[in-house]
């Protein structure tokens, strides 16, 4: 059990990075909220803007989506822990102000159909060829529809957690694994298909 | 369950099971690190392609923009500081109040009707006042947007002729403006004279100056409009009867109303194609009374002069 002397502490800073917040604190709080920003959040503005090209698919969408995405982590920096994981913390924004984006658009759809569709057509789990080249996965990660391959590239690449993917998307932590079941599932057929063509893998 | 094992997303137990099926299973040992191998080819494949690569460029000038907001002082600051001028904060706080007035005498006068139309006399006479209708027709409006505008020539008529001639128009006599602008000018002042025995009959006798009696009468034009103009004397006072042809439709040719307005009393009534005014500076009570003791002689005169009787 945490003492009275930790929750008095949290209280405290809590209390002064909000008053912060406000503009009501001095320019010492303000410059020590800066330099815990610049230390956790800034370094991985390479990570945020990769995850955010994924999603934008358009260099400059993807720095405006960077940008926005940072502007608004420095004003709800208070409301991040400090030491946990910044990063997911940064993409949980991103992902909602890239919803917020598509939603003007009119482009927010659901993906479904195309889960079911796909769910019928992947009907074996072959195994890895091996000596595949870089634009070969590239490729194949190219042709997986997009709800499979934001989980693929999420998931495998990026390395995060089926629960932070899942909160990424808002979507149930199931259809997160499924999902990722079935990307995985058609990447290897299309890796395979691949390397049969190029005779790596022998037909049958 | 191999790629949840190498997501590292697999229950302690359950990794414990994976390990010990892998130490005695050498084909899952392939496959896991031919999976393995996949994994990390994929991973420096995609993170290693140009586009997602971040623009060095955009990187820094995005630091320095969230650095100058993140240390840019607060409002509070620079008021204690100074930063902001005394001068500033005065001209801003005086541009709000500016604007809070404007906004509220922009309502009061919204709120206040623009003619202060009073209803006359209110314990002296029992002439009715304009009614007020809280929901009017388009008509009704603009028939009321006619009769002020014509009400605002009667009154300048009388300020500028009967009070100071100021017109820029020589007048005419009724006779010749009978042959030009209508046969209802001829004899008018006839008419008129012919009733004024009937107004304050109490007062008649006595003191000349109590005695109320044609001064003049002719046709002027005040902006365009043209009047029959017979103008009396009443206690030293002067009052205008005007006619004129009004070809705006007839509202009630039967109501006399009354208003103050432009710091005279006009009291006005119709027939169907002209509209008459009594305009002077007396008290309201007698203003309508004179109307109402002339009309019925003012409208049977109009009527004879447009059947041609």
């Amino acid at each position: 059990m945490r003492s009275a002397k930790h929750y008095y502490n949290v209280g405290r800073g809590f209390s002064k990075r909000k008053l912060n917040m406000f503009g009501i604190g001095g320019s010492k709080e303000r410059e020590k909220e800066w330099a815990a920003f610049e230390a956790e959040a800034l370094p991985l503005m390479a990570d945020v803007f990769r995850v955010a090209n994924y999603l934008a698919r358009d260099r400059e969408t993807a720095e405006d989506l960077t940008q926005e995405t940072f502007a608004q982590a420095l004003k709800s920096f208070h409301r991040y822990t400090p030491d946990t994981n910044c990063r997911a913390w940064l993409v949980t924004i991103l992902y909602h102000l890239n919803s917020k984006r598509k939603y003007k658009l009119g482009q927010l759809k659901l993906v479904e159909d195309t889960e079911e569709q796909i769910a019928e057509t992947v009907a074996f789990v072959p195994s890895i060829p091996e000596e595949l080249k870089d634009e070969e996965i590239l490729q194949a990660l190219e042709k997986l529809p997009k709800a499979f391959r934001d989980v693929v590239v999420l998931t495998d690449v990026e390395e995060f957690s089926y629960k932070e993917v899942a909160e990424f998307m808002q979507v149930p932590i199931g259809t997160v694994m499924s999902r990722l079941h079935r990307g995985r599932k058609l990447l290897r057929q299309q890796l395979t298909e691949y390397a049969r063509n190029f005779g790596i893998v022998a037909e049958g | 369950m191999m790629d949840s094992y190498l997501g590292d997303e697999l229950l302690v137990e359950t990794n414990h099971e994976v390990l010990r099926h892998l130490e005695n299973c050498p084909a899952c040992r392939n496959e896991l690190a031919a999976r393995r191998g996949l994994l990390a080819q994929m991973r420096s494949a995609v993170k290693g392609m140009p586009e997602v690569q971040l623009n060095q460029a955009f990187a820094i000038k995005l630091r320095n923009n969230l650095r100058e907001t993140a240390l840019r002082p607060s409002i509070w600051e620079k008021l204690k500081s100074g930063g902001l001028s005394g001068t500033r904060v005065l001209a801003a706080t005086t541009a709000c109040l500016l604007l809070m007035t404007m906004f509220g005498v922009v309502w009061f006068n919204q709120s206040s009707p623009a003619e202060n139309i009073a209803a006359v006399g209110e314990n002296q006479t029992n002439k009715p006042a304009e009614p007020s209708r809280p929901t009017e027709s388009p008509v009704t409006q603009a028939i009321q947007i006619a009769w002020r505008e014509m009400t605002h020539l009667a009154v300048g008529d009388h300020k500028n002729c009967a009070l100071h001639f100021r017109l820029e128009e020589e007048p005419i006599t009724l006779k010749k403006a009978a042959e030009k602008y209508g046969k209802f000018n001829k004899d008018l002042d006839k008419t008129v004279a012919a009733s004024l025995s009937e107004i304050f009959p109490e007062k008649q006798t006595g003191e000349t100056s109590g005695k109320i009696q044609i001064f003049e009468a002719h046709s002027c034009v005040f902006q365009g409009r043209r009047f029959a103009h017979v103008i009396l004397l009443y206690r030293n006072r002067r009052i205008s009867v005007l006619v004129t042809e009004a070809n705006f439709p007839v509202e009630t040719d039967e109501e006399i109303f009354s208003e103050a307005t432009e710091g005279m009393l006009a009291a006005r009534f119709r027939t169907a194609r002209h509209a008459v005014f009594v305009v002077s500076d007396l008290t309201a009570a007698e203003n309508v009374t004179i109307a109402q003791k002339l009309s019925p002689a003012i409208r049977r005169h109009i009527e004879q002069s447009e059947t041609g009787a």
